[in-house]
């Protein structure tokens, strides 16, 4: 994935600016930042949900996105959420869909509850749900929107061990969380995102020692991280 | 080619419209708008045989068009619309007690007048306070809308006027002291007042009136044989010889048919209303009334029925139109449907009746009653019903519509297979509250001459003298009617869950 001087206009008073960074397959980056710093902007751009310029902008497809929450189609259970976009874009077969379908439940561990709708769904069924419904359709890269933040702590460790499991496979993933734990367990890179801009990129090691030249607002929050 | 596919219609056109033309020329009918809710002893159903109507207007009407060589049919509207709906043509003429005054006669013709009358105040038994009207000032007086008798109300200074749809009703507040007199047309203050011992008919005669046939404006031709058929009536004594069965016979009329002989014939007909009148039934004698009344009940349910299911399927296809051109129309369309939207719901339901049924046609534009009533309410309720589905739409998840995007489901797609699912299964509630207010709110089209579920109860109601039993059976009927629409979108949301 490689991203040069990507540029959005998000309201009157805000934009993003001159963004760019470049990730390999099966890298996972994760984007620090404090509210309203633009995070999810950039996360929206990427996935094409938000209009934007950049001089270079390759981003592998098919890509695939999950939500803080509200992920799963409610009224469909969760088979017929993996299955709809296989029938009705990929012009599969219903037992096709069916196969691809039971081959995703059960990489994300969710082979017993196909037939559930997504209420009856705990908070990190329904996150893995998600990824699994992206995953059905073979995506290169999945980008994350504070995917464990609704989440209860122990099932902030389901999506984890998937998140890196899914990294063997060479997939790209992009992360915006506020958690500690991604920072420390599943990222191979950070950005920090400040007023639209990314202020920094690289290995979390390599943060630490460079906290001294940001702002002091700036350090106390990604203190936390380091 | 076209040329004869063009030729081929016209032909089909006109033999359609021939068709329609001549069959209704063949029928001969004399078709006659009355209010039998208006009561007696003008025109009413008899309390013997709650499917029959009578009155001396209805007995007037049969030698009427015995004399024109046509068969009566009547058409029952509202009291109001009576005069409006000659231009419909769905009736050829309208007798029910119209007063032949000024501002009618530019819109209908009359016939000459067939009776003559006063207006009478009527008071409670023991009231020794009022002689005349001008003794009224400052108090509350009581009268049915519409009539004359309004008018002259309104012409008096310091009275508070109290209108009422029935005279029952105008009776009932008399009676509790909520008013202090009611006026009433002579022949009503007879039937209702006189028999009734809590109250008496005040002597003093009031303003004058005469009554007359309206005709449509177009219906000159019909105009000359009423008045020759009626002239014949009079001469011949048949005319007196009804208003003397009803006891009606007065000093005015004989001045009008300039008839001073004496009165023969026994006044029957008011002696049989009399006889009828017993209000203290018992119980065992109510039941046989509703289970006699009970067909009658039933056919105007049926009507409410079909009127409201026929309704809700417009209001749905229109709801969807409305919510369609709103959200994804241009800004034309949307700015027309939101005009749209504010108009209909800015303005009351019996308007609109009145709209489509009584000004629509005058405009080319013309539906049979049953239409007009589904159009009116289907109409109306569109426009709720797309405010509800709008809400239903807008409140799907911004997540849901982003992550079928993102899956590559195009808009159409995600639309049918995402959003309008959802928006349905949030739209269900508020649907069903909506439909059933629909059922109840079909009782307006009582307005132009549909006869259902509210209008039979108010006509069996005061037929009778029984407001309350009536009153329950109509309404275990509308709960029965909205039973099955509840149930089936208890299941729907059960299964859409």
């Amino acid at each position: 994935m490689n991203i040069k001087n990507l540029s959005s206009q998000l309201s009157q008073d805000f934009q993003l600016k001159n963004i760019s960074f470049n990730l390999h397959s099966g890298e996972i980056l994760t984007l620090l930042g404090r509210s309203g710093s633009g995070k999810s902007s950039l996360l929206r751009c990427l996935a094409g949900l938000q209009n934007y310029q950049a001089d270079i902008c390759t981003i592998p497809r098919p890509l695939g996105m999950v939500f803080q929450s509200a992920n799963l189609f409610a009224h469909l259970t969760l088979e017929e959420n993996i299955k709809l976009a296989l029938i009705k874009t990929q012009k599969k077969t219903n037992s096709e869909a069916q196969k691809i379908c039971e081959q995703v439940l059960e990489q994300v561990q969710l082979s017993h509850r196909g037939k559930s709708k997504p209420h009856q769904l705990s908070g990190g069924e329904q996150q893995r749900g998600a990824i699994a419904r992206t995953l059905a359709l073979v995506p290169k890269v999945i980008l994350y929107d504070e995917p464990t933040s609704a989440l209860d702590p122990e099932l902030v460790e389901e999506v984890f061990d998937l998140m890196l499991s899914l990294k063997k496979q060479g997939l790209t993933q992009i992360i915006v969380s506020h958690e500690t734990r991604v920072v420390k367990k599943v990222s191979d890179f950070v950005g920090v995102m400040n007023q639209g801009e990314l202020k920094w990129f690289g290995a979390l090691a390599d943060l630490k020692p460079q906290l001294h030249l940001m702002e002091p607002d700036e350090k106390k929050y990604l203190q936390i991280f380091t | 080619m076209k040329k004869n596919i063009c030729k081929y219609l016209l032909k089909i056109s006109l033999l359609v419209a021939s068709l329609l033309f001549t069959t209704q020329i063949s029928a001969e009918e004399l078709r006659w708008a009355a209010d039998a809710e208006s009561g007696a002893p003008y025109v009413f159903y008899d309390a013997k045989n709650p499917t029959q109507i009578i009155g001396f207007e209805y007995d007037l009407v049969q030698i009427l068009a015995k004399k024109l060589n046509r068969n009566p049919r009547f058409v029952q509207n509202a009291w109001d619309g009576l005069v409006p709906g000659l231009d419909r043509e769905e009736y050829d003429i309208a007798i029910n007690g119209i007063e032949i005054t000024e501002d009618r006669k530019k819109v209908v013709l009359f016939s000459n007048p067939y009776y003559a009358t006063n207006l009478q105040l009527v008071v409670r038994q023991d009231e020794l306070r009022f002689k005349n009207l001008s003794d009224l000032a400052g108090f509350k007086v009581g009268t049915l809308t519409g009539a004359l008798s309004e008018k002259t109300l309104r012409a008096e200074t310091g009275i508070e006027i109290l209108l009422y749809e029935s005279e029952a009703n105008a009776h009932q507040d008399l009676s509790l002291g909520r008013s202090d007199a009611v006026l009433f047309d002579a022949p009503i203050a007879k039937y209702y007042s006189e028999v009734d011992s809590r109250f008496k008919i005040l002597p003093t005669v009031i303003g004058s009136m005469t009554y007359g046939i309206a005709i449509s404006k177009k219906n000159q031709e019909l105009q000359k044989k009423l008045n020759s058929a009626l002239q014949q009536m009079i001469d011949s004594g048949e005319l007196k010889e009804i208003y003397e069965r009803w006891a009606i016979w007065n000093s005015p009329t004989a001045q009008l048919f300039n008839d001073t002989s004496p009165t023969r014939t026994p006044p029957a007909e008011f002696e049989n209303y009399k006889n009828n009148l017993n209000s203290n039934r018992g119980l065992a004698e109510k039941f046989k009334i509703y289970k006699k009344t009970f067909p009658i009940l039933a056919t105007a349910a049926l009507k409410t029925v079909q009127v409201s299911f026929c309704a809700m399927i417009v209001a749905i296809i229109g709801g969807l139109v409305l919510v369609g051109a709103r959200l994804y129309g241009g800004s034309f369309l949307r700015t027309f449907v939101i005009l749209f939207v504010e108009l209909i719901r800015g303005t009351p339901l019996l308007l609109q009746l009145f709209f489509i049924f009584y000004a629509l046609p005058s405009l080319g534009v013309e539906f049979s009653p049953f239409w007009a009533a589904v159009l009116g309410l289907g109409i109306n309720y569109s426009v709720q019903e797309s405010e509800i589905y709008r809400s239903g739409l807008l409140s799907v998840h911004q997540n849901q519509i982003e992550a079928a995007k993102l899956l590559g489901l195009n808009s159409w797609q995600s639309f049918w297979s995402v959003q309008a699912p959802q928006a349905f299964r949030i739209s269900l509630p508020p649907m069903t509250t909506d439909f059933i207010a629909l059922i109840k709110d079909s009782s307006l089209v009582s307005v132009i001459t549909m006869v259902e579920l509210t209008k039979s109860y108010s006509t069996l109601a005061s037929t009778y003298y029984d407001y309350i039993g009536f009153a329950v059976i109509a309404a275990i009927l509308y709960m029965l009617i909205g039973l099955p629409l509840v149930l089936v979108s208890k299941k729907l949301e059960k299964s859409n869950k």
